[in-house]
């Protein structure tokens, strides 16, 4: 079931997206041409036919495809994985980034973003998302923007945002987390400068959720995208599911489950019809979601969509997302014949890093302990990046062959406070240790 | 120099070699440094594209984001291999040790940058991350005055200023701790009493000047930097290139190093 818009011009959109990618990607004709599917056709019934796009598509035939096709071209670079353990580019023109930058802006405006706004975005990394984001802000009238990149030193670093004192405050539910020792005291409680708080990257804790918006007395919204077909959808002020255009990025739920009359859940896939260079075709982002067309109290008529839960046994780590699979796969490559594991996440204090991630594997690999480590730390597109940042450490606990139990061992445990397995409100888990000085 | 000229007609010959621009540009394997021709911007007519330019397309694992976001002197986008970032952190690490960064001590840094150069900005301020200090970066449209509001917020240990004209505005810091970041596709900016990095599109970072010092050090052994004597300005090689090789590539104006300080009298 797909999300579609159905005036004339949205038709008329979709037919062009279809020609253009028949013409330009040697890919999408091949499949079209295998399914039978003309430009020719109606664009929704092409839609209904089409193929899902994979991550090992878009890795292996995709990315290298744009890459020929716009080799003459002048175009940035997004950084993805797509959760496959390599690095993977997602490339945009400048017609693909001002596409995306309109969706960015209506996500920004309707979070209550505004002329003469300061806008402060903090993350430990990828400041070019984020040199992105200050375009579509200063779009809006934003006079003030600002990167605020934080490490280890979360006191340290997030040091300077008080006098920043910003009105629209953009970071990671995991990040917000770790400084929240130290954010939550920097103003007066229910005082704070910051009117609106946009989250992106991650689920944020409910608990986490309610406590950011009373501490800091401002309201809290949802950015939902991925990197290969950008921002997508935001929250409005009722923070009852992140809105979007679906004549804009089109959504396919499979194998939909209808919760109410205007509800369905299920497999999310998107079609990005406002990109031109890049695009992709029912791309699984590995989400399930449930998705509304019920109209909003904020007035806004746009469907909503809500992340339900992963399609896959996987964890997030600073906003990147990583597949058990993923790992193991990664692992393999030093240990063949290694077929399960355990991965347990915690916080680890302040003091010496950001997360612990332990692995469990049979003890007949304890000979390549030091391999398998190279591997986590260097062969992990993901991770070789959060290591080399100081955010994530790893362990490996060796266990004797028979103690791990395939048919009871929990592949990932994520024991980390507010980012962990349970997500109601009094689960908490356990806070990190403090710095010495902190409040 | 033999030896210099031996690294430079092997650069060459590998680039003729392994690309397809190059093998367009020289024709036949270069012998020697004589048969080198140097090259401006206007020879990249030759190239229909980045990948005409480059070793390996796999290898590709991200671009050198031009100086100015809607203009560079490439007619396409520059790439670069996980080596080639490598050897660019090198440089990186020797420019700031070259400028006094004392590395134990963890200093924070705030780029300045505007709407043009905010990828330029955003790729230097990874380059700084690696070293494990935290960099900000302010992307400022407004008055000197917002400017200097803005570095007090964050009371950076250094200021790094990717456009000369913010400099105007006298920052008040010592100056040690403003950096300037040069362009060599613009005139120079000020004189050399601030320290400052130099970069060209498509090379990215090319070296430092410390305070005080009228010539860039840079690595002798990853670039060499040679002077066309019919124009009478700088061209660069990458020694140790191998995604996208530059070999005498002109960039456009006469640069004062360690080894030959003297500037353009014009």
């Amino acid at each position: 079931m797909s999300l579609l818009g159905t005036r004339e011009r949205d038709v008329e959109r979709m037919r062009r997206f279809f020609a253009r990618l028949h013409q330009v990607s040697g890919h999408y004709r091949a499949v079209m041409d295998r399914s039978g599917l003309s430009p020719e056709d109606s664009p929704v019934e092409v839609l209904g036919r089409f193929p899902p796009t994979s991550r090992e598509d878009y890795r292996d035939i995709l990315q290298p495809e744009a890459l020929s096709r716009l080799s003459g071209d002048r175009f940035v670079c997004d950084y993805s994985s797509g959760s496959t353990g390599q690095c993977v580019l997602r490339l945009a023109t400048p017609a693909d980034e001002l596409a995306e930058q309109a969706v960015t802006e209506r996500v920004f405006r309707r979070a209550g973003m505004r002329g003469g706004d300061t806008f402060v975005c903090a993350d430990v990394g990828f400041p070019e998302i984020y040199e992105f984001y200050a375009r579509a802000a200063r779009a809006l009238g934003v006079v003030r923007a600002t990167y605020l990149h934080l490490n280890r030193d979360y006191g340290r670093s997030l040091e300077p945002i008080r006098r920043l004192a910003p009105d629209v405050f953009l970071t990671l539910p995991s990040l917000l987390a770790r400084c929240w020792p130290h954010l939550r005291s920097v103003w007066p409680r229910g005082r704070s400068p910051i009117r609106s708080l946009i989250f992106m990257g991650e689920p944020m804790h409910p608990g986490l959720r309610r406590k950011v918006a009373e501490t800091l007395g401002c309201r809290v919204y949802s950015f939902y995208g991925t990197t290969e077909t950008g921002g997508m959808a935001g929250e409005c002020d009722l923070g009852v599911g992140c809105h979007f255009d679906p004549t804009l990025i089109g959504a396919t739920i499979a194998r939909p489950e209808f919760v109410d009359e205007v509800t369905v859940q299920g497999e999310l896939s998107l079609t990005t019809w406002h990109l031109r260079d890049h695009p992709v075709v029912k791309y699984g982002v590995g989400d399930v979601v449930q998705v509304t067309t019920r109209p909003c109290g904020c007035g806004e008529a746009s469907p909503r969509l809500t992340v339900v839960e992963r399609t896959h046994e996987g964890f997030v780590l600073a906003g990147l997302k990583l597949r058990y699979q993923t790992v193991l796969d990664a692992l393999k490559q030093v240990a063949g014949d290694l077929d399960l594991l355990a991965i347990t996440l915690s916080d680890l204090p302040e003091s010496d890093g950001h997360t612990l991630m332990r692995l469990d594997i049979p003890d007949r690999f304890a000979p390549l302990e030091r391999e398998l480590l190279d591997v986590l730390k260097y062969k992990i597109f993901e991770l070789d990046d959060l290591y080399q940042f100081g955010l994530v450490r790893f362990q490996l606990d060796f266990h004797a062959d028979g103690t791990l139990d395939r048919r009871k061992v929990r592949r990932v445990t994520d024991r980390r406070r507010y980012l962990g397995d349970d997500l109601r409100e009094d689960a908490a888990g356990p806070a990190p240790d403090r710095t010495p000085g902190s409040p | 120099m033999p030896d210099v000229e031996d690294a430079l007609t092997a650069t060459a010959g590998k680039a003729f070699r392994l690309t397809r621009f190059y093998a367009e540009v020289y024709g036949a394997e270069p012998a020697d440094a004589s048969e080198i021709s140097y090259i401006s911007d206007s020879d990249y007519h030759r190239a229909a594209g980045l990948l005409d330019c480059v070793v390996d397309r796999e290898a590709i694992i991200g671009i050198l984001p031009p100086y100015y976001r809607d203009a560079s002197r490439f007619p396409f986008t520059v790439p670069e291999d996980e080596a080639e970032l490598v050897l660019r952190q090198r440089r990186i690490v020797r420019a700031m040790k070259d400028l006094g960064v004392d590395f134990g001590a963890s200093p924070r840094f705030l780029i300045v940058a505007d709407g043009r150069r905010g990828p330029f900005a955003c790729e230097l301020a990874k380059g700084f991350y690696w070293e494990g200090f935290q960099t900000s970066i302010s992307f400022r449209n407004g008055t000197g005055d917002e400017l200097r509001q803005d570095v007090a917020r964050h009371d950076p240990d250094y200021v790094v200023l990717t456009s000369g004209r913010h400099l105007r505005h006298a920052l008040e810091r010592p100056r040690h701790t403003v950096w300037l970041v040069e362009h060599c596709g613009d005139p120079p900016v000020g004189g050399p009493e601030y320290p400052s990095l130099l970069y060209a599109d498509g090379v990215d970072l090319i070296g430092s000047r410390a305070a005080g010092r009228t010539g860039y050090d840079y690595d002798p052994e990853q670039l060499l930097i040679e002077v066309d004597p019919a124009s009478l300005l700088t061209h660069v090689s990458k020694l140790q290139f191998t995604c996208f090789p530059l070999v005498r590539y002109g960039l456009g104006r006469r640069v004062p190093t360690v080894d030959a300080p003297e500037t353009d009298a014009s």
